[in-house]
């Protein structure tokens, strides 16, 4: 029995005072415990929300999130976009937050944390507060910070956006690495299509508000993978593939659905 | 060499200026233009103090006064520091007590001495509310201000990995609150040693704003500027401490972050 994540009709609306916004609208995903799904779409469809009532933030109006054949309940850690550290906490501290919340005895999440750090090459920077780090390395300790609870689901809101290309790419890799080390399941929220077909083994294209899933593709890479080792013409394939999916749900694009009457 | 040249400036000018208006003013207390009775020379001023530092009266008025404003700095600030992180961090808390909070802060805290006086009677105790009142409000405010401009991820952060309890109040509340705390808790220092010293001009017999009353009863100005002196010192002192202390226990913000208290 494959561990599963599955989504059945799940819908969630936020109140306004000039009525309801239905953010999500009858999507459904399945994702196996091992795999890494990259969700993409246009900028505001309502990506974010659906990590957010994966992640428990927040409850939906309808439908629901419900966990196969765990033997125990998935832990979920979640990366945001912006690193969200503790300003006034020191980055080994940061990362052992979690661990703190746990209850885990301050010298045993010390370690844990100082270990994680040690394998993403942070360790130098434990002792540093968060102003004194690089955007990358701050969301580098930020992505530490949720695994070192060893999470089964590993939630990532856009978690590169902030990053430059150089940046992104080497935090792609180390991504990659870590995960490949440990398999867990990834859900990876994007609004670029290159880093979800880098990344992925499976890319869920999402519509405009309010989301549903529109189609998924199958990544044609294995694993381990390098993301530096040369283009891939299949990929440049699936990007257009993917973009002319996505196009039409842009509200800015012209079509039936945007405003090009 | 142009920098260095207006570098020594920068504190050579204001004090070449300042020296000059108090050798001015030396020279010409006594004379037809200022009065010896109102502005006595400075050092008629400084001999006053020497002397009266050297009996040790100031000493023992500036001593009642520190306690004072120190029992009523820990009584009124203790309680607006708690009563405030608990408004900033809980929605009931507030609702239940801000409307009583609106009525009763913008009252003048010194107008209430009249009916404490009734309540506790003459002695320390009623100088000692009036102070923690006066100290009570900047705390509380400023305490609820700062859990209140925590950033929403910092939150959310602390919910997802189910932060609670002692934790939470460790590791996200009171750091997060602690430059709105410590802005806070000068205010209330401030407004503590203003509230002090009107006590005391008021109903003491003793400390340094009665020394100031009794000065002007018997029109003795040099011990009048000596004493005013002495409260300038303690206010300035005072918040020295503070912009310290913040220095000491915010290492986190980046460099010319902090706020000038000094």
């Amino acid at each position: 029995m494959v561990a599963l994540l599955r989504i059945t009709d799940l819908a969630k609306a936020y109140t306004s005072p000039r009525g309801d916004v239905p953010a999500l609208a009858g999507m459904f995903l399945e994702v196996r415990g091992d795999e890494f799904v990259c969700v993409v779409g246009p900028s505001g469809c309502g990506k974010s929300t659906l990590l957010r009532l994966v992640a428990g933030l927040s409850e939906p109006t309808e439908g629901k999130v419900s966990y196969m054949n765990w033997t125990q309940a998935p832990r979920r850690a979640m990366v945001f976009q912006d690193p969200g550290l503790f300003p006034w906490l020191s980055v080994l501290d940061n990362v052992a937050f979690g661990l703190e919340t746990q209850g885990v005895a301050r010298d045993e999440r010390r370690d844990r944390a100082r270990e994680l750090l040690k394998r993403m090459g942070l360790e130098s920077f434990a002792q540093h507060y968060p102003h004194e780090l690089s955007g990358g390395m701050r969301q580098k300790a930020a992505i530490a910070r949720a695994l070192v609870v060893e999470p089964d689901i590993l939630l990532m809101d856009e978690p590169f956006r902030a990053l430059d290309a150089q940046t992104r790419l080497i935090l792609q890799e180390e991504l990659l690495r870590l995960v490949e080390e440990r398999p867990l399941m990834v859900l990876f929220v994007t609004h670029d299509i290159e880093e979800a077909i880098l990344l992925g083994d499976r890319v869920v294209v999402l519509s405009g508000r309010p989301a549903h899933v529109l189609t998924e593709v199958i990544v044609p890479l294995g694993r381990p993978r390098h993301l530096t080792e040369g283009s891939h013409p299949e990929i440049e394939e699936l990007r257009w593939r993917i973009w002319s999916l996505l196009k039409p749900e842009m509200s800015l694009a012209p079509g039936p659905r945007g405003g090009g009457a | 060499m142009r920098t260095r040249g207006a570098g020594r400036a920068r504190w050579l000018v204001p004090t070449v200026f300042w020296v000059v208006v108090l050798v001015v003013w030396e020279f010409s207390s006594g004379g037809n233009v200022v009065s010896r009775l109102f502005f006595p020379p400075p050092s008629a001023i400084a001999s006053t103090f020497v002397r009266q530092m050297r009996n040790g009266e100031m000493l023992g008025h500036l001593k009642l006064t520190m306690t004072r404003l120190a029992l009523g700095f820990a009584i009124g600030g203790s309680t607006g520091l708690l009563l405030g992180l608990w408004m900033g961090w809980s929605r009931t808390a507030r609702e239940i007590a801000s409307p009583v909070l609106a009525a009763l802060h913008p009252l003048p805290k010194l107008s209430l001495l009249p009916l404490l006086l009734v309540v506790f009677g003459l002695g320390e105790q009623s100088k000692v509310v009036v102070i923690a009142l006066s100290a009570f409000f900047p705390m509380l405010i400023n305490a609820m201000a700062g859990v209140r401009q925590i950033d929403d991820l910092t939150w959310e952060v602390a919910e997802h990995y189910h932060a609670r309890g002692m934790t939470l109040l460790r590791r996200v509340i009171l750091p997060g609150s602690l430059p709105m705390v410590l802005a806070g808790a000068q205010l209330a220092l401030n407004s503590g040693l203003t509230v002090t010293v009107a006590v005391e001009l008021l109903s003491a017999q003793k400390g340094l704003g009665a020394t100031l009353w009794l000065a002007w009863q018997t029109l003795r100005t040099t011990e009048l500027y000596a004493t005013l002196f002495v409260i300038a010192v303690l206010g300035v002192l005072t918040n020295a401490v503070l912009g310290l202390l913040s220095r000491v226990l915010i290492p986190w913000r980046a460099k010319g972050e902090h706020d000038e208290y000094a």
